[in-house]
């Protein structure tokens, strides 16, 4: 048998004898001749120690089952030697005794037993010891301890009430927090809380709603930083340690209007700008709106604002941080806050950019500040008036002082206060819009109408004519691509959340893929648009063209006829010269609306050169105008020119002219009769390639480019 | 037509049932679409204003039902005529399913769909078709699947409480998803594939009117149904299927309503990608 086993052996023996003897309440005979010395009370060693004992406490003591010899085992016979060896507390607790060298409760030398359990022949047991015993050292800790939530459930006999050892640990292995295995050591601490603030029952027993607490703050930067050993915020150093309360209770390190002392116990210089911000004054004027650190860190999830996970993080912050109080209807009202801060910011370019993952786009933070958030009155403000250029300049490089007169910044082209040419713009568009869009849908849906209830048969000769030389259709080749890109990829900035858009954000935050495309392709339609005038200048044929284009008032009365004529006033079919006045309406409208986009695109493409030399309402201007410009032009395109070139049952399935620049000549010798007669003289006319389907007429001529000017009138 | 002149004949393609069969289905088919639609896009700007000028959505809702009923009535009636011509013309089952002008898709579908691909890239000549195209039979058993799929999932919607004494409560939220997009591809697929099958093609622009008069010109069957027409005149059935055409005023009634179901179905069209393109959720 082992020392160990023994050893329990001898205690079981001990207790069995406890209870057998549970009546007696005197020691055994042989003691009492023990007693008979020893029992006087205040006998006295040669060394003057008190060696007297009192039988009745004994009896009553943890140690009352015991005899004299089953301890004092050295003593045999009367007279004892003057000399005997000391009892060691360790012969019958040999565990307690291992572990507690070690333990904090060491420093305590030779009479530590005794220190908490008292004399030994009156020994007290361990469960009425805590934590009245505890007091007589550690004062304070236990005083905190009865008033905090944890005593007062002791208090009221809650089961779950923590005592000492719960979380100190085995009380004669107990470690000081500063070493490394002690349970309540700060790597420790959050498992030791764990063991009931994880527990599901637990939490739902007494009804506290935060849930994984100690899981979420394993997750944050301080437990990381604590699991790497860093010194950072544990459990206590925001909860307190005995003098744990709940948040609602005045007292706790974590009530609401005490939440910035506390983080600002480790984060100093970020509490004193936060206390001067205006959150922090409106939080010391004792507005339960206002935040303090954890309405925008969180608590126990506090994550790094670099995270694409932080609800801090730059494409984040706008909408799930500011936003969720600055776009609160309720507090907005509440706090006569601006209501149109946050959709204001969306709209703009900054918030369409960050939207479509473009992360150095300005978000809130980026000119307010963040911990340091002033009105924009206060000139200690990133937005005062003063402070603009600079706050401005961080990403806009080049903003000078001196220039740099700013307008209102949350500007939304719809509604709100705006710049006067803003305003102008808009009710131009406004009116534009509808009306251009207007005016064509109801031109071809006459025309269309008409043309359907006439069914004129097509005539279908097999005859053609060159419509488009090479050059010009070089040109409409570079708009055909150039157009829909810039129209896809001007509404993906536009409405960044729509599925459509997605593939284009891919590598938006990376390449600015999107912004990108978009100014290739406006490139690319700029180089066919001067492309086209190069080819006018040189080539005289191709100027014809120009002269061609020009409108005059006859233009007026065919449009009038064509009106009269789709609405039944008129038998007489309209005709018209070599370009009908739906065509130069949408040569000159195609080429004011490039001047107008190429000239608002570059005041946006370069907004450092327009922010630096022009006010802020030119940019506020140029982007109402690219956009109401780029909606007019492209129903424009879908509505009228489509239907010229597609949906006209007269071309209809399409206007093959752009591919190899001939048409069906028939249509023109009807509608275009002197034009037609001129391309005849001129002998432009080209017969059909297989005259078999048709006549029995050879082609001889071979298309070349337009007549000469002169045989037009 | 003035008096005295001789009506032009017409080729018949299809019966009277079969044309009153397919005006009732227009009509039950668009109210179910504009109805379930409004549901379906209830977050659109448009569907409200819709749904307001239907009644409100308890009332499109009857509407919705009153259509699935007349929908369900002209899928018994055609089955019922089927069974009939079965009985009139066929004698079995099999040889109206195999017959010259069965809907049944067959070998000579395959071939001419791939012809028809190869005349698409100008790699040879336009097949000639029979009485019924591949992308006709294809129409033709679309709608018997929709019916299927739709009408089922329909009906397990409109009686709840019946169907989930035999099925789990789950199924009505599967059973929801199912009609609700399936209902999206029937209509997307009829207001584009079909309407360009039928109206949009070239030699179609802007209309056919042949299902609802139920007759088309012999220069039309000539040359959209070649090998049918030549049947005919080798056989010499052609002449017993000639009928004198419709009066203009006929025609101009039609070609009115052919108009107004034609806008509608474009305009449910350009209501859907509007909805796919800034609404979709």
């Amino acid at each position: 048998m082992t020392e160990k086993t023994e050893m329990l052996a001898t205690r079981v023996a001990l207790v069995y004898l406890a209870l057998t003897l549970a009546s007696a309440s005197t020691l055994p005979a042989a003691d009492q001749e023990c007693l008979a010395c020893h029992g006087q009370a205040g006998m006295k060693s040669d060394a003057g120690k008190n060696i007297s004992i009192d039988p009745g406490k004994h009896a009553a003591s943890a140690h009352g089952v015991l005899g004299c010899r089953d301890c004092h085992t050295a003593i045999k016979d009367f007279p004892h030697p003057a000399k005997i060896a000391k009892v060691k507390c360790a012969t019958c607790h040999a565990d307690e005794a291992k572990s507690f060298p070690s333990s904090a409760h060491s420093i305590l030398g030779e009479s530590a037993c005794a220190s908490c359990h008292g004399s030994v022949h009156e020994l007290t047991t361990a469960e009425k010891l805590i934590p009245g015993r505890c007091t007589e050292c550690h004062a304070q800790e236990v005083k905190d301890l009865a008033s905090s939530i944890h005593g007062q459930a002791a208090k009221n006999g809650d089961p779950d009430a923590p005592k000492c050892i719960s979380c100190h640990g085995p009380i004669h292995a107990v470690k000081a927090s500063s070493e490394a295995d002690s349970t309540v050591a700060r790597k420790n601490l959050a498992d030791t809380c764990a063991k009931c603030h994880s527990d599901a029952g637990f939490l739902s027993r007494h009804k506290i709603p935060v849930a994984h607490p100690v899981d979420s703050y394993k997750l944050s930067v301080h437990g990381r930083a604590v699991a790497l050993g860093k010194d950072a915020a544990v459990c206590s150093s925001c909860h307190g340690t005995h003098d744990i309360y709940p948040a609602t209770d005045e007292r706790s390190k974590v009530n609401h209007w005490k939440v910035p002392e506390t983080c600002g116990q480790c984060h100093k210089e970020i509490a004193r700008q936060f206390n001067e911000s205006v959150h922090g004054e409106a939080v010391k004027a004792g507005v339960r709106d206002a935040p303090v650190c954890i309405d925008c860190h969180g608590e126990h999830l506090i994550i790094d604002p670099s995270s694409p996970a932080s609800a801090l993080n730059a494409e984040n912050i706008s909408a799930q941080t500011c936003g969720r109080c600055h776009g609160d209807p309720r507090l907005a009202l509440r706090y006569d806050l601006p209501a149109d801060r946050l959709p204001s910011y969306a709209g703009s370019y900054h918030g369409l950019a960050l939207q479509e993952g473009k992360v150095t786009a300005a978000n809130c933070a980026s000119c307010h500040g963040v911990h340091d958030i002033l009105p924009s009155s206060d000139p200690r403000s990133t937005i005062n008036a003063a402070n603009l250029h600079k706050t401005c300049g961080q990403c806009h490089k080049g903003v000078a002082e001196e220039k740099f007169t700013i307008g209102p910044v949350h500007v939304q082209t719809n509604v709100g206060p705006n710049h006067p040419v803003v305003r102008w713009i808009r009710w131009t568009y406004l009116v534009l819009i509808p009306v251009t869009l207007g005016f064509m849908l109801l031109h071809n849906l006459l025309d269309l109408l008409h043309k359907l209830i006439r069914r004129q048969p097509r005539r279908e000769s097999g005859e053609m004519v060159l419509r488009m030389n090479l050059r010009f259709r070089i040109a409409h080749w570079g708009i055909m691509a150039s157009f829909p890109t810039l129209v896809f990829t001007g509404f993906a900035l536009k409405y960044p959340e729509w599925w459509w858009a997605k593939p284009l954000q891919v590598w938006e935050s990376a390449a600015g893929w999107r912004g990108g495309l978009h100014r290739t392709a406006a490139i690319v339609m700029l180089l066919a648009v001067f492309y086209h005038f190069l080819h006018l200048a040189r080539k005289k044929r191709d100027r014809t063209f120009v002269s061609a284009m020009i409108p005059t008032i006859r233009d007026a009365t065919d449009m009038l006829q064509v009106f009269r004529y789709n609405l039944g006033l008129t038998n007489q079919e309209p005709a018209f010269a070599k370009f009908n006045y739906a065509e130069k309406m949408e040569y000159w409208a195609f080429m004011w609306g490039t001047i107008v986009m190429a000239l608002s695109g570059f005041l946006l493409w370069f907004n450092n050169f327009t922010l630096s030399h022009f006010p802020k309402w030119v940019t506020d201007a140029a982007t109402a105008v690219h956009w109401y410009e780029a909606l007019l032009a492209t129903f424009a395109i879908l509505i009228w020119h489509f239907y010229m070139v597609i949906f006209d049952p007269m071309v209809y399935p399409m206007d093959t002219a752009w591919v190899n620049g001939k048409v069906p000549a028939d249509h023109y010798r009807h509608s275009r009769p002197e034009y037609f007669r001129a391309l005849e003289r001129a002998r432009l006319v080209e017969l059909p390639t297989d005259p078999a389907d048709y006549e029995d007429e050879q082609g001889t001529d071979t298309p070349s480019d337009d007549p000469p000017a002169k045989t037009k009138t | 037509m003035p008096k005295g002149e001789v009506p032009e004949l017409q080729f018949v393609r299809f019966s009277r049932l079969q044309r009153i069969l397919h005006i009732c289905m227009i009509v039950s088919f668009m109210c179910l679409a504009l109805t379930g639609l409004t549901l379906k896009f209830s977050y659109t700007k448009w569907a409200a204003m819709l749904s307001h000028l239907l009644g409100g959505f308890e009332n499109a809702g009857y509407i919705h039902r009153s259509a699935a009923v007349v929908m369900f009535g002209v899928f018994i009636t055609h089955l019922v005529d089927l069974y009939r011509s079965k009985k009139r013309e066929h004698g079995s089952w099999l040889a109206l399913l195999l017959g010259p002008d069965s809907m049944m898709p067959n070998r000579r579908d395959l071939t001419e769909l791939v012809g028809t691909l190869k005349w698409f890239v100008g790699r040879g000549e336009r097949p000639a078709y029979g009485r019924w195209t591949y992308w006709e039979k294809f129409d033709y058993f679309a709608v018997f699947w929709g019916i299927a799929v739709i009408g089922s999932t329909g009906l397990t919607l409109w009686f709840p409480v019946f169907f989930t004494r035999f099925i789990p409560g789950s199924f009505l939220n599967v059973a929801t998803i199912i009609h609700s997009d399936e209902a999206l591809l029937a209509t997307g697929f009829i207001f584009t594939v079909h309407f360009f099958n039928t109206h949009l093609r070239p030699e179609k622009f802007p209309m056919d009117i042949t299902v609802f008069t139920g007759r088309m010109p012999l220069e039309e069957l000539e040359r959209d149904k070649p090998r049918e027409y030549e049947a005919l005149v080798a056989s010499g059935q052609l002449e017993e299927n000639m009928e004198e055409a419709y009066q203009p005023i006929v025609t101009r009634t039609i070609r009115a309503f052919a108009w107004a179901a034609l806008a509608v179905g474009f305009s449910i069209v350009l209501w859907i990608i509007y909805a796919m393109l800034f609404a979709y959720r």
